[in-house]
């Protein structure tokens, strides 16, 4: 009786132990750290850990307040015709505008850095901006009807830059591999993506990996940003 | 009996550990405190087992008493400007190391031993021949 109380409560402690440190195990290396050198690089890097923090609470609390506001904008339509025409219609031109997620037939390509190799250099084996901007491009050409890349929509502001080693679409840092998803008609966007001389092409004879697959339900999210109106009369 | 639970315990917290989700940042340095004044816990455990005076209440005491003091102690560090977490890591992990030694000099001692053993049965086999 007394030898199974003790090898519980060693379980338990064992158990609580292993737990911890798995946990902080995982907390680390999904935080990207390492044991900072100096104090002044902890606690900025502290900083800029509790500033994430912070702006994904934010976000969690804004996406909850934005359901609660739809809700209530479909609530007050209920009963009136000419307020649940203007609803549709603000649906509508929502989802053209890029604030709602869409589903739909379309294409999805996938896109990794090329190995480094001591032949070729560096420049020529990664994604540039440039080719993202053409892709984009050549889906439009296509006749895609709405375009994101690694989750970030593609709207009419969208600006896709070039900072240092990723590349920075709607104000958010993405970087290798990209998965560039399309609505539209399958084929068509398909066809003008892969076409011979088109971007994609020219990339895979660079060694970049591209896989384009085609599906029926491709699910692209809306836009997170904001758009400011200040020099619009 | 003992052996199979702690074996257990350590599988289950490892496979629980993999799925559950990850603590906020801010937390994570106390976690690891807690972590490292267990650790100490254990490793004074087996000094003490082998030392034979070992005191389940004094170890469950200090496993969890020693953890939750030193989270409290690094919280009153902050709150006061003063990194007490780092000396709360300096005794526990001295303390371990000491405690390491321990264990490596009995284990030492108790190989060399053996050997001598050995090698006295040996000599007197050939005695014998002899």
């Amino acid at each position: 009786m007394k030898n199974g109380k003790i090898a519980i409560l060693l379980g338990t402690m064992c158990f609580l132990l292993t737990l911890g440190i798995f946990i902080q195990v995982k907390t680390v290396s999904k935080s990207g750290i390492g044991a900072a050198r100096t104090r002044s690089e902890r606690e900025l890097r502290d900083k800029v850990l509790e500033m994430k923090e912070k702006s994904e609470k934010q976000e969690k609390i804004a996406k909850s307040k934005e359901k609660e506001l739809n809700s209530l904008i479909d609530s007050a339509s209920v009963n009136d015709s000419a307020s649940s025409e203007l609803s549709e219609e603000l649906n509508k031109v929502n989802s053209q505008i890029g604030l709602t997620s869409l589903q739909g037939e379309g294409i999805i390509i996938k896109i990794t850095d090329g190995e480094e190799s001591d032949i070729l250099p560096t420049e020529t084996t990664v994604v540039h901006d440039s080719d993202l901007k053409a892709i984009v491009n050549d889906l439009c050409i296509g006749g895609a009807e709405a375009i994101s890349i690694n989750g970030q929509r593609i709207v009419s502001t969208t600006a896709i830059t070039c900072i240092g080693n990723v590349i920075k679409i709607n104000d958010e840092k993405v970087g290798s591999p990209f998965e560039i998803r399309a609505i539209g008609s399958k084929a068509e966007l398909d066809g003008n993506v892969s076409m011979n001389g088109r971007t994609i092409s020219l990339m895979k004879k660079a060694g970049i990996s591209v896989k384009i697959t085609r599906s029926d339900t491709v699910v692209i999210p809306k836009y997170d940003g904001i758009f400011t109106a200040n020099y619009i009369n | 009996m003992v052996y199979i639970a702690i074996i257990i315990g350590c599988l289950v917290g490892a496979l629980v550990g993999l799925n559950a989700p990850i603590v906020s940042y801010t937390y994570s340095n106390y976690l690891a405190i807690a972590i490292i004044a267990a650790l100490d816990s254990v490793f004074g455990g087996v000094v003490a087992t082998i030392k034979k005076n070992f005191d389940l209440k004094i170890f469950l005491t200090g496993f969890f008493g020693n953890a939750i003091l030193s989270i409290l102690l690094a919280i009153l560090g902050e709150k006061l400007n003063v990194d007490i977490y780092l000396a709360a890591i300096i005794v526990f992990v001295g303390r371990m190391f000491t405690n390491l030694a321990i264990i490596r000099r009995y284990y030492l001692e108790k190989w060399t031993n053996m050997v001598e053993k050995r090698k006295n049965k040996k000599e007197d086999k050939k005695e014998t021949k002899e």
